[in-house]
């Protein structure tokens, strides 16, 4: 497991919150400003019913702490979380968490 | 844009959307419209919401929630900003909305940033249904007793 960041959002997350978005097995943090984070979440399932499942659960998280952060978030491809990263590294993307 | 435009616009987005959802040329982008299908009924509703002119009822929702959110453009607070997203008050206001809605905006997403691929996307029927839901919860709590095509104010 790898752990990056120590900002106040991620703070805020943690890691018992992204465990518990079903399915994740990589979740990449960009934090944006003071109380708001962009998750970027590779998902085991590369199917519309995996994403179904982990939005479910990103929605609780986000009703959870609306207020304290502000939650986006978006998919990545499997595999290919790290390209994503790459992509924007000029906006600082972190990584966070591997649950594999 | 007037109240009733949100209405509108609404329903324009819908019947692109179902027209192209399940075709094979058009479904990607009946997603994208019955996305923005559903953000013109939150629109709708956030500005016939009479909470919104309770400060009080706010407060009792949300500590941070201010009158002038109804009119609130962006999807998630702005970077540096302390007010609410569409998404944040959707989730707020209508909670029971929040999933489908960001269902809605995932498959939109896929669609205008990602490659699109069709299997990431929700089928016809589901989107309709999300689409229904979204709908019939915030314009359902937004105009309370009222034909949910009523638009007078």
């Amino acid at each position: 497991m790898n752990e990056v960041s120590g900002t106040t959002d991620f703070r805020a997350l943690g890691e018992d919150v992204l465990k518990r978005v079903p399915g994740v097995v990589e979740v990449w943090y960009r934090p944006e400003s003071e109380g708001s984070v962009e998750l970027r979440l590779e998902l085991a399932d590369d199917s519309w019913e995996a994403r179904e499942q982990a939005i479910d659960e990103l929605v609780r998280i986000r009703l959870e702490r609306i207020g304290e952060v502000s939650i986006g978030y978006s998919f990545a491809r499997p595999h290919v979380a790290e390209d994503a990263v790459l992509e924007q590294s000029t906006r600082s993307a972190e990584r966070v968490h591997s649950f594999v | 844009m007037e109240v009733h435009e949100h209405l509108d616009r609404h329903r324009y987005h819908l019947e692109i959307g179902l027209t192209l959802a399940g075709t094979e040329a058009g479904h990607a982008w009946g997603c994208v419209a019955a996305f923005y299908s559903a953000y013109h009924a939150v629109k709708f509703a956030l500005r016939r919401d009479e909470r919104f002119d309770d400060l009080s009822a706010l407060k009792a929702i949300n500590a941070h929630l201010q009158p002038d959110d109804r009119y609130a453009e962006w999807h998630r607070a702005r970077k540096g900003s302390n007010r609410f997203g569409i998404s944040e008050l959707v989730a707020l206001m209508y909670p029971a909305a929040a999933g489908p809605y960001d269902k809605l905006h995932q498959a939109s997403i896929e669609v205008r940033y990602q490659q699109g691929r069709l299997h990431l996307l929700p089928p016809a029927d589901r989107l309709e249904s999300y689409l229904t839901q979204v709908y019939d919860i915030v314009v359902g709590t937004a105009v309370k007793d009222s034909v949910h095509a009523d638009t007078s104010e």
